[in-house]
């Protein structure tokens, strides 16, 4: 049995979210409690050199794409050696790319079921992210998408840690997305209601260039068992709440907490408004260097 | 090497057969058991590969996901002949499901009185997010290892398998739920419709005049477990995990790589992992959906990697493509071609393409050998690669 490694190094962060993309300014706006609306602005979207093989896509697989490639252009120094076909990937959701599920709904709903456009089911298709982005990049080692609403980026993570542990990858990009569609939004909103809570509501994407811990990076990470599971950590009210939260909560630990501090994350119980599990895996980090700010 | 793991083990449930027992006497016979109609309304007409059998009643909210009492139907066959009906409190089980239905918000009247009317009804988001595929296994059994339900389309299956030995491997759980599960519906039909890849005829993979697939759905699932916790129940088993391999072709959204550049990969890896050549390969389960991409693609590899000496099959042609389901039930049926010692003839399958690198078995063949393989493809370029051996 091979032993599973304890953390992971963080060589990379890409992110897109409602209070931007450029991480120094995400940190900065964390710094000031910046409120947001809880979208992610068009404009972010939309990258000149991806532009084109994108034009189908949708908003999901747009914010998961240019969330990994930061990720990834942000630990290439450390990544270029590294072989294409031993880089992993996986992509975490709840809701997965819904808004063009629904689009494709319409498409039945207008004009039948022999009708509808191939393009909006092949993009409703949860692993259509991984798809643009392996394509894009030229990844050829194992993809993963996992769609839970209960710990699935602690999953994620975890699975990270599997594949470098027993040598199947020597990086593993690792993180999750989500979108507010209207539907989403709708729902959410009556469901926490319906259960007298409030959150704001957001979308975006995280994403982690992970190596083995004897790398460097920015942080070492790791997901291990917790009997205790408080919340220590929630950029909920910035970031928005979706079942991906704990992502954002980890992105914003690691963007504002000291070096050499280790810190935990726990899922916040208001990250799941309909759910009611606690998460028996916590999320520990140690800053390790400062962010390349 | 990786070590090998005991698959302690399976159920299956599919227009194949309600159980393992039932799929292994169609598997005799050769028997098709074709749909001629939907079991929903839809202005599609085509022949499908449906469950008739009764599926588990399950509780309250859990009742009303036909994919949950899928794979509850499949989790109870491996259960029941892993000897694991109960669980000790130290033991950790993981659960480790691939879907694709019931991992999106389906719900077509739920859509259009929101469209409609701007609200609607919450009870379909609800049983949605309630019946999340690993989640509620997890929580019916009352496993307490890692979960996750993988979403990779048509490898999900296969994918979920190889989660779950990365998880023993790593010592994240004693014993792991893995496989995949899907039911027939609506949306997904709309769209492999759209796509142009459903056939109106019974699907012939591998045929040099196939027409597309046809949906089926189902559930399978192995019973991994570790050499020591099988050891330690005094577990004797006959299969083993021995390899997994997966790998992206990076190459198109929909289509796989034309030379199955990544499933060449996902196999070697598979290979490697159970230290044996393509020779050593009994028989291949193929993906082998009839599409014409997919069995192009998918016949090159097989003959590149493996010739035309080892026998291969598409069992789509007895379960429909089940999508989700399709890793794990192929995972299965590549189990039992190695228990009774044959596969059947491909069904559907008469005639190859003149350049075709490979053709599946024509007839019931007789298996020598101590390996199989079953390989998947899916949506997004992935490919996946699982090995397993009999031990006795």
């Amino acid at each position: 049995m091979a032993s599973l490694s304890s953390s992971m190094s963080v060589l990379g962060i890409g992110a897109v979210t409602p209070i931007g993309r450029d991480t120094n300014a995400i940190a900065g706006a964390l710094r000031t409690a910046m409120p947001s609306n809880g979208r992610v602005h068009d404009e972010l979207l939309n990258d000149p050199p991806t532009a084109k093989r994108m034009r189908r896509a949708d908003r999901y697989s747009r914010m998961a794409t240019v969330a990994v490639i930061d990720a990834w252009n942000a630990a290439t120094p450390s990544c270029e050696n590294v072989p294409l076909e031993r880089v992993g990937l996986i992509v975490t959701t709840g809701f997965g790319p819904h808004g063009r599920g629904f689009k494709f709904l319409d498409g039945i709903l207008d004009f039948g079921d022999s009708s509808a456009l191939p393009t909006d089911f092949s993009h409703s298709v949860h692993g259509a992210a991984a798809a643009h982005i392996t394509e894009i990049l030229g990844l050829r080692g194992p993809a993963l998408n996992n769609a839970d609403f209960e710990q699935g980026v602690e999953h994620a993570l975890l699975m990270a840690q599997c594949w470098l542990a027993d040598g199947q990858c020597d990086r593993v990009l690792v993180g999750a997305v989500e979108e507010l569609g209207t539907v989403y939004e709708y729902a959410a909103n009556e469901l926490l209601n319906n259960s007298h809570k409030s959150a704001p509501l957001g979308e975006g994407a995280v994403f982690f260039t992970l190596g083995p811990p004897t790398e460097g990076g920015l942080a070492k990470i790791g997901v291990e068992p917790s009997s205790d599971a408080r919340s220590l950590t929630s950029f909920v009210s910035t970031f928005g709440l979706h079942a991906s939260s704990v992502a954002f909560d980890l992105l914003g630990g690691l963007l504002t907490a000291p070096v050499g501090v280790a810190h935990r994350v726990d899922t916040a119980a208001t990250a799941r408004p309909s759910c009611g599990a606690r998460s028996p895996w916590a999320i520990t980090f140690t800053r390790t260097g400062a962010m390349p700010l | 090497m990786t070590t090998p793991l005991p698959i302690t083990g399976i159920g299956a449930i599919s227009a194949a057969g309600a159980d393992v027992a039932a799929t292994a006497r169609s598997f005799a016979t050769g028997m098709r058991n074709i749909a001629t109609s939907l079991p929903f309304v839809s202005s599609i007409n085509c022949p499908t590969f449906q469950v008739n059998a009764p599926l588990p009643e399950l509780d309250g909210r859990y009742s009303t996901s036909r994919t949950l009492r899928l794979v509850m139907a499949a989790v109870g066959e491996a259960l029941g002949n892993a000897k694991l009906m109960r669980f000790d409190s130290g033991t950790r089980v993981g659960v480790c499901l691939g879907t694709t239905v019931a991992c999106q918000l389906n719900s077509v009247p739920f859509y259009d009185a929101f469209r409609k009317h701007g609200h609607a009804p919450l009870d379909p988001v609800l049983n949605f997010i309630n019946t999340n595929l690993a989640q509620s296994v997890a929580a019916i059994i009352g496993a307490s290892g890692p979960r996750m339900t993988i979403v990779n389309a048509c490898s999900s299956g296969s994918d979920a398998i190889g989660v779950a030995a990365s998880w023993i491997h790593a010592g994240l759980c004693d014993v792991a739920i893995a496989g995949g599960a899907d039911e027939l519906h609506r949306v997904p039909l709309a769209g492999f419709w759209s796509l142009g890849v459903i056939s109106t005829a019974p699907c012939a993979p591998f045929d040099r005049d196939r027409a597309g697939l046809n949906l089926g759905e189902g559930a399978g699932i192995v019973i991994l477990e570790s050499t020591e916790h099988a050891a330690a129940r005094r577990c004797k088993h006959a299969f083993e995990l021995v390899g997994f391999g997966a790998a992206c072709d990076a190459h198109h959204l929909t289509a796989p790589h034309p030379e199955g550049r990544g499933l060449e990969s996902a196999v070697r890896v598979a290979l490697s992992q159970g230290s044996i050549d393509p020779d050593k390969v009994a028989f291949i389960n193929a993906h082998g959906t009839a599409t014409q991409d997919n069995d192009r693609a998918e016949g090159t590899v097989i003959g590149r990697l493996f010739g035309r000496a080892t026998p291969f099959l598409s069992t789509k042609g007895f379960t429909g493509h089940t999508l989700g389901a399709a890793g794990g039930l192929e995972a299965v049926f590549a189990i039992i071609g190695l228990r009774d010692g044959f596969i059947p003839a491909s069904p559907g399958f008469a005639m190859a393409n003149d350049d075709a690198p490979a053709a599946p078995v024509r007839q019931r063949t007789s298996i020598v050998g101590e390996y199989a393989l079953s390989t998947s493809l899916a949506f997004g370029g992935n490919n996946a690669a699982v090995l397993v051996r009999r031990v006795a």
